[in-house]
């Protein structure tokens, strides 16, 4: 378990360095490596998936132009999700302060991916619609995000410990919260959806 | 027997099947009497399940070419706030540079103030001495030790010659 864990660290330190060296095939394997997981963080995060996306541009841009001045002080996911977290963040921030999406701009939002021809973006479109989603975004972003590392990515406790800067106690205090929250809004949400 | 407050502090660690052997029979044997507990066990486990089946979304196939596309347009021409950020980081550098600098002058200064006051202290020794001692003497026999210079000059100078030529200057001799 611990040498596997190392060769991933070792495998992600590796895709920066080459990412130091230069060229886009090597930006190109950095981003295969975390752009599924990036995009889950940030569509479950912010519940749309076109901001996903810019969300996920925005991230690996920041990336590709700062790789070269990264020291290794922590693991390439750490500053990745690091960068996905901040961002995501403030886009929920700018949105509370100027936009405000009715519910049926939300639903037309999501039918568009579902009407597309691209399967994938349909599937996405209805996770993205799915109670699930609903449960995750009524809780407080704290929650949500300790939610979907540790089990939607699943990360370890320290891993959050160490991207979120809490103890590994408060991750665990604060998963237990977010879980038992989680549960009661899901609750709600299937009970709202039966009437 | 566990309580209802214990068997809630449990549920974590029961949903991801890590309680250990001992706890977990009491955990089990306490949800078997109590249907409130069961119950909120069932739905939390349930809910911890839904989470973990959530599937990995996908982005768009062209995102990887949009983002080359943003870094080289970025890369080329800098945003304005970008520009600024790194003019006020080569301006923080040079008013380092600067401030670096004009500390070197100040010790340098401070060197020179002081190294012009013990000369100024050495010659002013010297001739109070000359003239207690009303000491004459030629060009020729500058290497005369005058005692008690190194005590007057309140220094641990274990010699007592004074810097002659710099005394005959300041005396006019």
């Amino acid at each position: 378990m611990e040498n596997n864990f190392k060769k991933v660290r070792d495998d992600e330190n590796e895709l920066l360095l080459q990412c130091q060296r230069g060229g886009e095939q090597a930006y190109r394997k950095l981003y295969e490596a975390y752009a599924k997981k990036i995009y889950t963080f940030c569509a479950r995060m912010l519940g749309d998936a076109q901001d996903a996306e810019d969300v996920l541009q925005d991230t690996f841009v920041q990336v590709f132009k700062n790789v070269e001045s990264f020291r290794f002080e922590c693991s390439a996911a750490t500053w990745i999700y690091g960068i996905a977290r901040h961002l995501c963040l403030d886009r929920l921030r700018r949105r509370k302060k100027f936009l405000f999406l009715s519910y049926e701009q939300k639903v037309e939002a999501g039918e568009s991916f579902a009407d597309s021809q691209d399967p994938g973006r349909a599937l996405e479109a209805a996770e993205l619609k799915s109670d699930v989603q609903s449960a995750l975004e009524k809780l407080p972003e704290k929650d949500r995000m300790v939610l979907i590392y540790r089990e939607m990515l699943g990360f370890s406790y320290g891993d959050i410990g160490v991207m979120m800067g809490w103890k590994e106690g408060t991750v665990k205090s604060r998963l237990h919260h977010a879980r038992a929250l989680f549960a009661r809004r899901l609750r709600e949400v299937q009970c709202h959806d039966d009437m | 027997m566990m309580t209802c407050k214990e068997t809630g502090r449990y549920f974590d660690d029961a949903a991801d099947g890590s309680l250990e052997e001992t706890k977990k029979q009491d955990f089990h044997a306490h949800l078997k009497q109590c249907k409130l507990c069961s119950k909120a066990f069932m739905s939390y486990r349930k809910s911890v399940e839904r989470l973990h089946s959530a599937p990995l979304l996908e982005p768009g196939k062209d995102v990887f070419a949009l983002i080359m596309a943003k870094l080289n347009a970025q890369t080329a021409f800098p945003a304005p706030r970008e520009r600024a950020a790194k003019l006020f980081f080569s301006f923080r550098k040079l008013s380092y540079a600067a401030a670096f600098c004009a500390a070197v002058l100040l010790v340098i200064m401070a060197g020179r103030t002081l190294h012009m006051e013990k000369i100024e202290k050495e010659t002013q020794v010297v001739a109070f001495l000359v003239q207690q001692h009303s000491m004459k003497w030629e060009l020729e026999s500058v290497n005369i030790s005058v005692p008690g210079y190194g005590e007057l000059l309140g220094e641990d100078i274990a010699q007592d010659q004074p810097p002659w030529e710099k005394v005959f200057t300041v005396l006019g001799i």
